[in-house]
């Protein structure tokens, strides 16, 4: 499967182009790269976008005036009739197990894999998997 | 007759009730009840009289030369009257005829001759001289026995001659003997009076040292009982330091031996020593000798026991006159202002084990005795005197022995008092056992908690670490995967990646060198070289270093150095400069860095000046809540700091360790976010800690 819309949200510029390309280049995918809550719900509600890869550190972002997690972004967006349906894998720095479960049972994210991702073509596969699974429904 | 004298047990109403039943029988003009003292005196105990003939004699005493050993002897032997006709001049001993004697018997003679030799001769002429003087012309004399012993006589006196019919002389014989036997139940009440008395106050004594109060008080409570117990003037409890208490501890009442505040307790001497001391043996069981009981009877008037000054029965001793023992010659000053005179030592010991020991003191006595007639007992004298007019001995400062009652009550209060301290020590023994094992389970607990905690620290660090350092590497990792897949278009982004991958890698390691230190200092390895430091010179250097940055971004860097030397390790000194330094450029875009460098007093330490380094920038401040914890690794104030500002978020923490190993502080001030931050720290003018490791 390929030519997916890959919403990569990340406030690591650098990190995040990166990823971006290698997602593009490996998958043929199409990637968007935002750090910002009101732009990934505006995205994710307007049925473009067919998996999110979030980021769990985002130390800059807020909605509502509070500080969030991506963890915390993953939870609205699986909370939300218009945009539960979407699939969505959380990437974090955070490798420890203890620390993992965690984040999954908050977040209700579909998958979570950790940084550094040393393997793409699994990522990608998870990717496919993930949005097999969906449009089988 | 003996229906009245046995209707009471009293022994004063016995022989009141005797004498005047005699004398109503026989008729004579003074009947009288004559006791022994121990010394071999005696006194007038109990008399009636009749006509005014011949004068009372109530209450007196008579030397114990009156009546010579011989004769006393006699009276034991022959338990018989002696009836004196003085006009006759002839003694008449028991039923049987004379023979006549006209030597004066020797107590030999009365142990070997036999009784019927002794019975009848002519009176001494001295008895008679004796008589004569006091106006008397008829004497009969009646022992009174009690255990075997000769207690008194009972005597009749006339101021005429007088024959007794042998019925008469046979009935005054049998009340006599009555009077006997009522002296022996007499005393058996007495005896267990005392000892029901004795009882009394051991039960009292016993149930107060079972009592739920402080051991304190208990102590001095049973010490004053005692004291009270046996009439003494005060008393003393001594208790060793032992194993528990470090202390000796004294419970005093009474009256007291003075003792500055600088001398030993008296137990402390060599008298006490000998019972407590470390030489003190166990406790002899001797026999004791009949002479010691006889200093010991309770009804005793003291002339010659003077020299049974102390006696030593079983396991306490006591001293009946403190002037007279020679182990108490070094503390006879402090007795001087005091009355004591006797004291008694009760040793307290548990098996070998000395516990301390009570002691008892006495006060002297003044004594009041009538004589009849006065007599100098240094003379012997041979005949008469010549008036027995009452002559009225005071004596002051006589000794008052130690009676067996007494010593008794108190070898009982002794031993209630050993069991009640050993008890308290166990008690107590116990307690400090319960103390120590909860002590050590909660050190244990404390322990644990911080071991817990560590391993947290410890676990919370290894995953920050771990977080940190994923960061870079990602960023690493997908530009090398980049290259290696050749996912590049043109030379200038395979130039871009391969610079992104380098600076990624090098990022790391730099956070790899900065957790390696912090590492080293928390595991007590980093170690510090105090050497004097030329700080002007150290901070010309850093200007130097600093002024590319200074020049590029247009921010001025002043230093106002007023210290020209300090005591601190100039590599780490340099490294918090520079580290401090590069966080005012990184964080400052307009305006100036100021360092500073002063001396100043330490307001805790007023002996121990301090040098303060000071850096101030303009840059772009922080809020109060995150001001103390910017000192805990990984932290910065804000998240994105990093991805704007780089750094490893432990440049601080390292400059906080380092300034703590050299005995500094550092603290943080910013008014608020925009408005500048200044980072200030403190290192000793010069060392007072020893150079070495920290922890």
């Amino acid at each position: 499967m390929s030519g997916l819309n890959v919403l990569l949200v990340d406030d690591d510029d650098l990190l995040a182009k990166g990823t971006a390309k290698l997602i593009q280049r490996l998958g043929g995918h199409q990637v968007d790269i935002t750090a910002e809550p009101a732009d990934i719900f505006q995205r994710c509600r307007s049925q473009s976008i067919d998996i999110v890869l979030m980021d769990v550190n985002l130390p800059e972002a807020e909605w509502l005036g509070q500080p969030v997690s991506g963890a915390d972004l993953a939870h609205i967006l699986k909370t939300q009739p218009q945009t539960a349906h979407i699939p969505i894998i959380l990437v974090t720095a955070y490798a420890m197990l203890t620390e993992r479960q965690p984040l999954l049972d908050l977040s209700q994210a579909d998958a979570l894999c950790v940084k550094p991702i040393t393997n793409y073509q699994d990522l990608l596969q998870l990717i496919d998997r993930l949005c097999n699974q969906r449009s089988s429904q | 007759m003996t229906n009245r004298i046995r209707q009471s047990l009293e022994l004063q109403e016995i022989l009141s009730a005797t004498v005047a039943e005699v004398q109503s029988f026989l008729g004579t003009d003074r009947i009288k009840i004559y006791r022994f003292q121990p010394d071999g005196s005696g006194q007038v105990i109990a008399e009636a009289t009749h006509s005014g003939r011949l004068p009372s004699l109530q209450g007196l005493y008579f030397p114990a030369s009156d009546i010579p050993s011989y004769a006393k002897e006699l009276f034991v032997k022959a338990r018989q009257r002696v009836i004196v006709d003085v006009p006759s001049q002839i003694t008449t001993l028991s039923r049987l005829d004379p023979t006549q004697t006209a030597t004066p018997l020797t107590l030999d003679d009365i142990y070997t001759t036999p009784i019927e030799d002794v019975l009848q001769r002519p009176v001494d002429p001295c008895h008679l001289q004796y008589l004569t003087a006091m106006g008397v012309q008829s004497s009969l004399v009646i022992p009174i026995l009690h255990r075997q012993e000769l207690w008194g006589l009972l005597v009749s006196h006339h101021a005429k001659p007088k024959q007794f019919s042998k019925q008469r002389l046979q009935t005054v014989q049998m009340v006599a003997d009555h009077v006997s036997i009522a002296i022996a139940q007499s005393q058996l009440l007495t005896n267990t009076r005392a000892k029901a008395d004795r009882e009394a106050v051991i039960n009292q004594i016993s149930t107060l040292l079972h009592a739920p109060i402080p051991v304190g008080e208990v102590l001095q409570t049973v010490l004053e009982r005692a004291v009270k117990a046996v009439d003494g003037a005060g008393g003393r409890l001594y208790l060793m330091a032992n194993e528990l208490s470090s202390m000796t501890q004294l419970y005093t009442v009474g009256a007291q031996p003075v003792t500055r505040s600088t001398e030993p307790p008296l137990e402390a001497g060599s008298f006490w020593q000998q019972f407590i001391g470390p030489e003190a043996s166990s406790p002899q069981h001797s026999e004791i000798d009949p002479n010691i009981w006889l200093a010991l009877n309770p009804d005793h008037r003291d002339r010659d026991w003077a020299t049974l000054h102390q006696q030593t029965v079983h396991d306490l001793c006591l001293v009946n006159d403190i002037t007279q023992e020679p182990l108490l010659e070094v503390v006879q000053s402090r007795f001087q202002d005091t009355h004591i005179r006797s004291l008694l030592v009760m040793p307290l010991r548990y098996g070998d084990v000395p516990l301390g020991c009570l002691t008892i003191f006495r006060n002297e006595i003044d004594t009041d005795v009538s004589w009849a007639g006065r007599f100098d007992p240094d003379e012997r004298h041979q005949c008469v005197r010549s008036s027995f007019e009452v002559w009225r001995e005071l004596k002051r400062g006589q000794i008052r022995p130690w009676t067996t009652n007494e010593i008794e009550l108190l070898r009982s209060i002794g031993t209630h008092l050993t069991m009640a301290v050993m008890q308290h020590r166990l008690y107590q023994c116990e307690r400090e056992q319960r103390i120590l094992v909860e002590m050590r389970n909660s050190e244990l607990n404390v322990a644990r908690t911080s071991a817990e905690a560590a391993s947290r620290l410890k676990s919370d660090f290894l995953s920050s670490t771990s977080h940190e350092l994923r960061t870079p590497l990602a960023s690493t990792l997908n530009y090398l995967e980049l290259l290696r897949s050749g996912l590049y278009d043109n030379p200038e982004e395979l130039q871009e990646y391969i610079n992104i991958a380098y600076q990624s890698a090098k990022n790391l390691v730099d956070i790899i060198n900065d957790i390696l230190d912090i590492a080293k200092i928390e595991a007590g390895r980093m170690s510090v070289q105090f050497e004097t430091v030329d700080l002007r010179k150290m901070l010309q250097q850093q200007e130097d270093l600093f002024r590319p940055e200074s020049r590029q971004k247009g921010i001025a860097l002043v230093v106002d150095c007023q210290v020209e030397q300090l005591q601190a390790d100039a590599v780490k000194l340099r490294q918090i400069l520079t580290n401090l330094l590069a966080n005012a450029f990184k964080f400052t875009n307009t305006g100036r860095i100021v360092v500073r460098a002063s001396q100043r007093c330490n307001t805790s330490h007023p002996s121990r000046p301090v040098v303060e380094v000071s850096v101030t920038d303009t840059g772009i401040g922080i809020d109060r809540e995150h001001k103390d914890s910017l000192f805990e690794p990984f932290v910065q104030a804000d998240g994105s700091i990093k991805r704007r500002y780089g750094g490893t978020g432990l440049g601080l923490t390292i400059c906080k360790r380092l300034v703590e190993l050299m005995n500094g502080q550092i603290w943080l001030e910013s008014p608020g976010k925009g408005q500048g931050t200044t980072i200030t720290f403190t290192l000793p003018a010069w060392p007072h800690a020893q150079p070495g490791q920290s922890h």
